[in-house]
């Protein structure tokens, strides 16, 4: 009787380190999933900092009355700017797509289906195995190696975002700065720039007033693609502050959360980033 | 001197735009009081202000990288290192698969039999190259 309570309570001690380690590593695996698609959002954002000028480019030269053979436009500074902003993108993804591959529990699911074929393959020497030991030392090994990759795992992740949390708030943070402050900010210019343009065309004399009502509004047309334009980087840039929020969750309570509480606590910026992935996928259409 | 900030750029910007904007409404609410030399002079202080305001943006983003390149550093090693714990949890199948062929190769031994020694050592071969 105390030889099989002892054989249980190993089995429940084994099954209870597994799932406790595959629950965190889940709900790790789930948050940087989301953040990954989330993240990627931004290549979908079709403003950059060289279309910006060039778009400027074009306008003067029809302000101006003039037309070239080449737009003869010196965008470098903007071109440097765009290489920032996608260096910096690279390496978050990069960080949360290595995060969400060592943390799913595929990684770690190996198949010992040949180690037992092999062997029930025939007789070693004075030993035979049948093919009902070879399964059972299979599962068995199944369960241990799941508990032990998978602790490992668990063990590899607090180091790792143990280490990467301060430099990628650092970056997720000027990340958002980039987007809300310079690249909405360019937006603004252009959005002055239609205003002093289609001012000045209503306060000349020269149109009548059916052409300045057209002008009026094609002003407010442009005015309103400009301002979906912005609203589309604020949304995703947003959803950046979510992901910062989530990684610092996970950041502070790497060494005492089980499982289940790190699960209920970052859902909720699964959901906002979710959320924000969504109505970024609905303005496109 | 002190360098320029990313952040110190990004406020100069917008100083430029209410500038400018400043500089647009004075021309629009004397529009007809201005001689049209004045206007055009004005007119194009105004958009020049604009122009270098969107320069500025673009710059306080350049200058971004003298925030973020220890941060950036940081993040990319990092990574490599996840991606190495990656490739050797990955390597772990490979040992097993090589493990079997090894067993089944000794249980070819055992039997004296050289067309299953043959194919065991094949199979040794194969589980190495990951076939």
């Amino acid at each position: 009787m105390k030889k099989y309570s002892a054989k249980n309570l190993f089995i429940v001690f084994v099954i209870l380190a597994l799932l406790s380690s595959c629950t965190s590593l889940r709900a790790v695996n789930n948050f940087s999933s989301v953040s990954s698609t989330g993240l990627s959002k931004f290549e979908e954002i079709p403003n950059s900092f060289t279309r910006h000028c060039l778009e400027r480019c074009v306008s003067e030269n029809i302000r101006k009355l003039e037309i070239k053979r080449t737009a003869d436009c010196d965008c470098s500074n903007y071109q440097k700017a765009d290489s920032v902003t996608l260096l910096i993108y690279l390496s978050i993804r990069g960080y949360f797509e290595g995060l969400t591959d060592v943390s799913a529990n595929d990684l770690t699911h190996y198949k010992l289906d040949d180690l037992s074929a092999s062997l029930t393959a025939g007789t070693f020497g004075d030993i035979k195995i049948d093919q009902q030991q070879a399964d059972a030392y299979k599962m068995v090994s199944t369960i241990l190696l799941d508990a032990v990759t998978g602790n490992y795992r668990k063990n590899k992740i607090k180091k790792y975002v143990g280490e990467a949390n301060q430099p990628l708030q650092v970056l997720l943070n000027k990340f958002q700065f980039i987007l809300q402050q310079n690249l909405e900010g360019e937006l603004n210019f252009k959005k002055e720039k239609l205003y002093a343009y289609y001012r000045e065309l209503l306060l000349n004399d020269a149109l009548n007033d059916y052409e300045k009502e057209k002008a009026a509004t094609e002003y407010y047309e442009a005015l309103s693609a400009v301002n979906e334009e912005q609203h589309r980087i604020d949304l995703f840039a947003n959803s950046l502050q979510d992901i910062a929020e989530g990684h610092q969750k996970i950041y502070d309570n790497r060494n005492k959360m089980t499982g289940k509480e790190l699960s209920d606590s970052l859902i909720v910026y699964q959901s906002a980033i979710s959320d924000a992935v969504s109505q970024f996928n609905k303005l496109k259409k | 001197m002190a360098k320029l900030t990313s952040a110190q750029a990004n406020a100069l910007a917008n100083d430029f735009l209410g500038l400018a904007q400043a500089i647009g409404d004075f021309r629009y609410d004397n529009w007809n009081e201005m001689s049209k030399t004045q206007n055009q002079q004005l007119g194009k202080l105004q958009w020049s202000i604009l122009n270098y305001g969107e320069d500025i943006l673009a710059l306080s983003t350049a200058l971004a990288m003298d925030d973020v390149q220890a941060s950036l550093d940081q993040i990319n090693g990092i990574t490599l290192e996840i991606k190495a714990t990656i490739q050797q949890l990955q390597n772990v199948q490979k040992v097993i698969s090589v493990a079997a062929s090894i067993i089944t190769l000794g249980g070819a031994i055992i039997s004296k039999d050289p067309s299953s020694i043959k194919n065991g050592l094949q199979g040794v071969i194969n589980s190495w190259k990951g076939e």
